[in-house]
C-alpha cells in the first residue's frame, strides 16, 4: 500500500522549501560550497566531454613532466599524460567513493543510533560500546589496516557491483569506519524524540516498533543526518585520498589520491613539477572544504539555536 | 450485555523507580497509581478528576497499556490484558483508543495530517488506498474539518483544529472505548466548548464509551455520567456525576467542588468555599493511614493509622473515608 495517500501539497511544501533555501543561502560559506560542489559534480559527471577519454601511457599526448602550456593547461606527468585530463577523471572516482562511503556510513550510523536510542537498556549499552570502539579508533588507521587485508583475501581482479575490487573495498571500509559520530548524534536525537507524545499516539494507533522508528522518528532526524552527512563526505574524501596516496588505490582508475601518489613516486616535488602535485591537491582541498562549508551551513540552518542573532 | 463492563480494573497499580542505588537517596519507588478499581460500562462517560500530579494521566496510560501495569489486573470486555505484549495488543487497539492532552505535541510535525489520520487505517484495515482516502475525508467531515485539510501539516492548524485531527485519528477505526486525557485543557474556553460538543455528538453517533480525564470540573460535570475523584494515585470517591457534585461525601471532593468558580446568582453566603491548607504530599513519601489526613479538616487519630477502603456506602456511590458526609 502506498504511503502517500494524500496528494503532494505544493503550496505548504514550496513555502517551507523556499524559506529553508533563503536561510541556507544567506550563509556565504554555503554559497561558496555549493558553487564549488556543483562545478566538481558536473566535471565528475562528464569528464569525457570536457577532456576526452582517460589517457594512459599508450595514448598520452604530451612531453614528460612538461609545465603548463596552451596545449596542456595543467602540464603533463612523467609519462606524458595530460594532468588536466587525469584530474577531471579523478574527480569522478574520488566523488563516487566519497559519496557512496557516506551513504554506507549514514545508513549504518542511523540504524545503530535509532535502534540504540529507541530500545534503550541493554541494546543501547552494547551498541554504544561498539560505537565507542569506532569512535576512539582513528578511522584512517583502521582503514589502513583493513584495506590491504581484505584486498589480499579478495584479490585485485574482477569486478564487484560494477567497481574494481580495490575501489569497492575502499568504499566499504571508509563507510564502515566513519559511522560512529552519526550514530551518536542520531541516538541522542532519538532519545528525545521517543519521549514525545506523538510517539505514544502512534503506539496507541497500533504501530509496531519498526513502524514507529521508520515512519515517525526517522523523518524527524533528516536535518541532523543531512548536516552531518556533508561532514562525513569531507572526511571520506580525506581518508580516500590518504589511502590512495599510500598506494591502496586502483592505478587503472586513478582518484586524486592515486594521482598524488603517482606524483610523489615520480619525484614531482623534487623535479619542481608543482602542477602535477598541486592540481589534485587543490581539488581535494576545495571539495572537502566545500562539503564542510555546506555541512556547517546546514547545521546552522536546521538548528535555530546556533543561528547568529543579528 | 448492555450492562456488562467494557473495561474493568482490579486493584490496578503503577510504580515508577526513581534514581539508582548509587543516587543520594538510593533507589526509590513512586506509587503513581495505587489500588484503583474502576468499572466502565458501555455507553457511559466516566469523568476522572483530581489535581495535577494525582495520577490521572498515568492511569489513562495504563488503561491503554502505554505503560506496563505493575500491580492488579486490567480487563477489556472480560479479557485480561494486563500483561499482553505489544503485538498481542494490536487487535485490541482498534477498539481502545486515546486522545492526548497536547494536540500540538501529539501530531508528528513532519507528516501530513491526512497521513496521520490514515495511519491506524493502514495498520489495521485491509482497505485500498482509494478507500483510505475516502475514509479520511469522511472522518475529517465528521470532526468538522474540510477534507481538503488532509494535505496540510500540523503546524498549519489552530489548536482546536489540531485536537479535531487527534479525535479523527482516535475514531478512525470505530473504537468502542476512547480514553480522553485532558482533551480540552490546552485549548481556550470557546474552543473547549466546541470540542466538548463535538465529543458529545460523536459519542451519540458512534456509540462510544468515554473515560474523560480533566482537572476542569465544570467541563467534567457537563460531559460525564459518572465521576471518579482521584487523590494521590487512588480513587477516593465515585458516583453519578450530578450526585457527586450535589452531595459529595469525601472532604477532598467537597473542597475540590467548592473551588469551582461560579457566577454568583444566589445571595452570597449560601456557598461555602473550603480552602485546603498545605500541598499534595509527595507520592514518594505518602502519609500513613488515609492519604488525605494531613490536609483534611475532619481528620482524627484513626485517619492517621488506618487507610480507608473505597466502599459502597449507598448503591452507586463509593467513597474512601472513615467519616463520609452522608
Amino acid at each position: 500500500m502506498s504511503d502517500n495517500i494524500v496528494r503532494y501539497c505544493p503550496r505548504g511544501r514550496a513555502r517551507a522549501i523556499k524559506g529553508f533555501l533563503r536561510q541556507f543561502l544567506s550563509y556565504g560559506g554555503a554559497q561558496v560550497g555549493l558553487v564549488c560542489l556543483v562545478f566538481f559534480l558536473v566535471v565528475g559527471a562528464v569528464p569525457n566531454i570536457l577532456a576526452g577519454p582517460l589517457q594512459t601511457a599508450i595514448n598520452a599526448t604530451g612531453d614528460f613532466l612538461a609545465p603548463p602550456s596552451g596545449e596542456h593547461l595543467l602540464g603533463t606527468d612523467e609519462i606524458g599524460r595530460d594532468v588536466l585530463n587525469l584530474v577531471l577523471h579523478g574527480a569522478r572516482i574520488s566523488l563516487t567513493i566519497a559519496l557512496l562511503a557516506t551513504v554506507i556510513s549514514l545508513v549504518v550510523g542511523t540504524t545503530i543510533g535509532t535502534t540504540a536510542g529507541y530500545y534503550g537498556g541493554r541494546v543501547d549499552v552494547w551498541l554504544m560500546r561498539l560505537t565507542d570502539f569506532f569512535f576512539v579508533m582513528p578511522s584512517f588507521v583502521l582503514a589502513l589496516v583493513i584495506t590491504p587485508v581484505v584486498l589480499e583475501v579478495m584479490g585485485r581482479g574482477g569486478e564487484i557491483l560494477g567497481f574494481r575490487p580495490s575501489l569497492f573495498v575502499i568504499i566499504v571500509v571508509i563507510g564502515m569506519t566513519s559511522w560512529s559520530f552519526v550514530a551518536r548524534i542520531v541516538r541522542s536525537q532519538t532519545l528525545s524524540l521517543k519521549e514525545r507524545p506523538f510517539i505514544d499516539r502512534a503506539r496507541v494507533a497500533g504501530s509496531s516498533n519498526f513502524g514507529i522508528m521508520v515512519r515517525h522518528i526517522l523523518p524527524n532526524l533528516v536535518p541532523q543526518i543531512a548536516a552531518n552527512g556533508a561532514l562525513v563526505v569531507a572526511s571520506a574524501i580525506y581518508v580516500e585520498t590518504s589511502l590512495s596516496f599510500l598506494g591502496l588505490g586502483d592505478p587503472l582508475q586513478p582518484s586524486w589520491g592515486t594521482l598524488l601518489s603517482l606524483a610523489q613516486r615520480a619525484g614531482a616535488a623534487s623535479a619542481g613539477a608543482w602542477w602535477y602535485l598541486g592540481a589534485p591537491g587543490l581539488c581535494v582541498l576545495t571539495v572537502s572544504l566545500s562539503f564542510v562549508l555546506i555541512g556547517s551551513a546546514l547545521d546552522d540552518t536546521f538548528n535555530p539555536r546556533r543561528r547568529v542573532i543579528p | 450485555m448492555i450492562d456488562s463492563p467494557i473495561l474493568e480494573t482490579r486493584s490496578l497499580g503503577k510504580r515508577f523507580s526513581i534514581g539508582t542505588r548509587f543516587s543520594a537517596d538510593g533507589k526509590r519507588t513512586v506509587h503513581a497509581v495505587d489500588n484503583v478499581s474502576l468499572t466502565v460500562r458501555r455507553g457511559e462517560t466516566i469523568g476522572l478528576v483530581g489535581e495535577s500530579g494525582c495520577g490521572k494521566s498515568t492511569l489513562a496510560r495504563c488503561l491503554v497499556r502505554l505503560y506496563d501495569i505493575s500491580d492488579g489486573e486490567l480487563l477489556f470486555e472480560g479479557e485480561d490484558i494486563t500483561s499482553k505484549s505489544l503485538s498481542e495488543l494490536r487487535p485490541l487497539r482498534r477498539r481502545l483508543q486515546m486522545v492526548f492532552q497536547d494536540p500540538s505535541a501529539s501530531l508528528n510535525p513532519r507528516r501530513r495530517v491526512g497521513d496521520l489520520v490514515a495511519e491506524p487505517l493502514r495498520i489495521h484495515g485491509k482497505l485500498s488506498s482509494r478507500e483510505i482516502t475516502a475514509r479520511v475525508a469522511e472522518l475529517f467531515e465528521l470532526v468538522g474539518l474540510l477534507p481538503d485539510h488532509a494535505i496540510r501539516y500540523p503546524h498549519e492548524f489552530s489548536g482546536g483544529q489540531r485536537q479535531r485531527v487527534g479525535i479523527a485519528r482516535a475514531i478512525a477505526l470505530n473504537p468502542d472505548l476512547v480514553v480522553l486525557d485532558e482533551p480540552v485543557s490546552a485549548l481556550d474556553v470557546s474552543v473547549q466548548a466546541q470540542i466538548v460538543n463535538l465529543l458529545a455528538d460523536l459519542q451519540e453517533k458512534l456509540n462510544l464509551t468515554y473515560i474523560f480525564i480533566a482537572h476542569d470540573l465544570s467541563v467534567v460535570r457537563q460531559v460525564s455520567t459518572r465521576i471518579a475523584v482521584m487523590y494521590l494515585g487512588s480513587i477516593i470517591e465515585e458516583g453519578p456525576a450530578e450526585d457527586v457534585f450535589a452531595t459529595s461525601a469525601h472532604p477532598y471532593s467537597q473542597a475540590l467542588i467548592s473551588a469551582v468558580p461560579v457566577v454568583e446568582t444566589m445571595p452570597s453566603g449560601t456557598r461555602k468555599r473550603i480552602i485546603l491548607t498545605g500541598d499534595v504530599p509527595s507520592p514518594l513519601k505518602p502519609p500513613s493511614g488515609c492519604r488525605f489526613h494531613p490536609r483534611c479538616p475532619i481528620a482524627v487519630e484513626r485517619c492517621r493509622t488506618e487507610r480507608p477502603e473505597l466502599r459502597e456506602y449507598r448503591p452507586g456511590r463509593k467513597v474512601a473515608c472513615h467519616f463520609p458526609t452522608v
